[in-house]
């Protein structure tokens, strides 16, 4: 027969809802109960208690971690990065209150002279645990830590993540104490092989991309500029059209002058021969042009400024540069529409640099509802239609940095991208 | 007092403004200072940099060297959101209209049309507001926010998501905090109209007790009225 251990299959359901209601709480993501929610926690809740009883300690660890990452990764959709970070937090804090609780035992064990019966001290320690823990989630100052680690996290390369990973992992196997020296060394060299080999696989990848980003930069900045010298054209063209259409109209009857009156008005719906859009950085101001001549709103006030005197592309990498025209086009997407339904409709765009970094400043008006704790959240939007990219797909890139402010019914966005290092 | 800080290269604007400045001072009785500038040197960087006064910016856009107008607006809204800046000017609408919500100007004065009458009259308004530009701050992990206090109509508590609504006029802010928190952080146009409700005092045009609503001067009505918090807004 099987063994079942009923108080700690109840106590491990106990112990994901809490695991669950603190990923939820510290991560500010809203997770819904459904069907196959309570159904997943249930099944592995059994499955878990009998694993407690025929797996090692390390072992059932492990597949523990495994699952979270898979269950936070589908209840929330966040980066692996957060996700780690969040799981690490519970994680740590539980290890810490574990230990006290441990030792607090052993003292009663030992003054007392009293053995506790081990199936029911794991359930009740799990649910003393958990109390806690709850307790300490209600904290405004545990909060406000875990919103600074975060803050530090957050600008961490992904490099780093791997040290995280490993500390993450150590702990698991050694903070349980089942693991002896000689299995920590080899732990140790299994971890810095595989390190290296990624260290090295990565090199080679950047290598290859570089190359191929190059070219590709080559490519958009000839049809960049093409695409200028077909829009200086059409002003041109437009110009004269216009001065013709005047020229006829003085001559022409009551009929004929509505006629060329609403034809000079078609022309001058499009606002983008009087930007100052060209003086932009090559390539960004392909993505200004295109973005602003597929939205083509004759009431929307677009202002752009550049103070950028380098070449961009002897500043920053091809990947910045990248980089750097995603971010554009997501955030200018975002400001069009954003603006568009607003009372003033403005946008406001200044390409700015220092010694060591490009900036972009978008600046547009705005109106609805904003949720300030969900900006750059998955799914978040303050746009009425929900379209587009949000913030989310930006924040967390390497080399990359987003802030973003608001001011009255203005809503700011930076985009920062470092120079290369001279 | 009230410190003026002039920036104009044309003489003539030069001496309309400062005309204009000791006409309205001496209605008003202030004490004044004025601080004239032809471009953006070291000195008016100091200028800028002072948080001793409140400031009222009077500035040309176009001006002799590289930095324009707009270019010291934006220097002096890094930092200093409370001085008003009227900007002297002769470009279009749209361009005014982008950078009066940008940079919140107070206004553009055309230098040819009506330039003295235009200027005596905003500074007049300047004058009567008594420089309201104290702002609420909310700072947050993913954005910080900063709103006027004028621009408040009323904040009210949202039950779903914990969180408090501060609304207006054309947005509402959803943010994690407290009734009582941000209270403590408003001035004493803010009043508890209800368990969860705050208002502006400033905003309300009509408050009726008996049926537990008031009117907002955009014509709104809020049912978020009780009468235990009478006392508190009558006084």
């Amino acid at each position: 027969m099987i063994d079942f251990n009923f108080p700690y299959f109840i106590a491990t359901i106990f112990t994901q809802l809490l695991i669950i209601y603190l990923f939820s709480l510290y991560s500010r993501i809203k997770i819904g109960v459904k069907l196959s929610f309570i159904l997943i926690i249930s099944v592995s809740s059994i499955i878990e208690s009998f694993l407690s009883i025929h797996l090692k300690a390390p072992i059932n660890a492990f597949i523990c971690m495994i699952y979270f990452i898979c269950l936070f990764k589908w209840l929330t959709r966040l980066k692996l990065k957060d996700i780690f970070f969040y799981m690490l937090i519970i994680w740590l804090s539980s290890i810490l209150i574990d230990i006290s609780l441990m030792v607090i035992l052993n003292i009663i064990q030992s003054v007392f002279n009293y053995h506790f019966n081990a199936l029911i001290v794991k359930p009740v320690c799990t649910v003393i645990l958990c109390i806690i823990l709850f307790i300490l989630s209600r904290l405004k100052c545990i909060n406000k830590l875990i919103d600074k680690a975060y803050n530090i996290i957050s600008k961490i390369s992904y490099g780093y993540m791997y040290i995280v990973l490993i500390i993450f992992l150590y702990f698991i196997i050694d903070v349980i104490g089942i693991i002896n020296i000689e299995n920590k060394m080899i732990f140790i060299i299994l971890i810095s092989v595989v390190l290296f080999t990624l260290t090295i696989i990565k090199f080679i990848i950047n290598k290859y991309e570089i190359i191929t980003l190059k070219e590709t930069n080559n490519l958009l900045i000839n049809n960049n500029e093409f695409f200028i010298k077909l829009i200086e054209d059409y002003r041109i063209l437009k110009h004269n059209l216009t001065s013709q259409l005047l020229g006829i109209k003085s001559v022409s009857n009551k009929k004929s002058k509505l006629l060329i009156d609403d034809l000079i008005r078609g022309y001058n719906a499009t606002f983008l021969s009087t930007q100052n859009i060209k003086d932009v950085p090559a390539g960004l101001n392909g993505i200004v042009y295109e973005k602003l001549y597929n939205f083509n709103q004759k009431d929307l006030k677009v202002f752009v400024e550049n103070k950028i005197k380098s070449k961009i592309f002897d500043s920053i990498s091809p990947r910045s540069y990248n980089l750097l025209s995603e971010a554009l086009g997501v955030t200018l997407d975002n400001a069009i529409e954003a603006a568009n339904n607003s009372e003033d409709k403005v946008v406001y765009l200044i390409f700015s640099e220092d010694e060591d970094k490009i900036f972009i400043e978008i600046m547009n008006t705005f109106t609805g509802v904003i949720d300030l704790d969900k900006i750059g959240t998955i799914n978040y939007t303050s746009k009425k239609n929900g379209q587009g990219l949000g913030l989310y797909s930006l924040i967390g890139r390497k080399k990359l940095q987003i802030q973003t402010k608001i001011k009255n019914n203005i809503f700011k966005t930076k985009i920062i991208i470092s120079k290369y290092k001279q | 007092m009230i410190k003026f800080v002039v920036v104009e290269d044309e003489k003539n604007i030069q001496d309309i403004v400062k005309k204009v400045i000791r006409k309205v001072s001496i209605i008003n009785d202030t004490e004044i200072e004025v601080n004239y500038y032809t471009k953006y040197d070291k000195k008016l960087q100091k200028e800028i940099r002072e948080e001793l006064y409140r400031k009222v910016y009077i500035l040309d856009i176009e001006l002799e060297g590289s930095i324009s107008g707009i270019d010291i607006a934006h220097k002096i809204r890094e930092k200093d959101w409370d001085s008003e800046i009227i900007f002297i000017t002769s470009h279009d609408k749209m361009f005014e209209t982008v950078h009066r919500s940008i940079l919140d100007v107070f206004d553009f004065i055309e230098k040819f049309h009506n330039m003295e009458q235009r200027l005596e009259k905003d500074l007049k308004i300047i004058y009567n507001q008594k420089f309201d530009k104290k702002m609420l701050k909310i700072y947050s992990r993913n954005a910080d926010l900063e709103i006027y206090f004028k621009n408040i109509f009323y904040i009210t508590r949202d039950k779903e998501d914990r969180k408090i609504v501060i609304h207006t006029k054309e947005i509402d802010f959803k943010v994690v905090n407290t009734l009582s928190d941000i209270l403590e952080k408003l001035d004493n146009r803010f009043v508890r109209t209800h368990r969860g409700c705050i208002v502006n005092k400033d905003h309300v045009v009509k408050y009726s007790f008996s049926d537990g609503y008031f009117i907002l001067d955009s014509g709104k009505k809020v049912d978020l009225l009780s009468k235990k918090y009478r006392k508190e807004i009558e006084k």
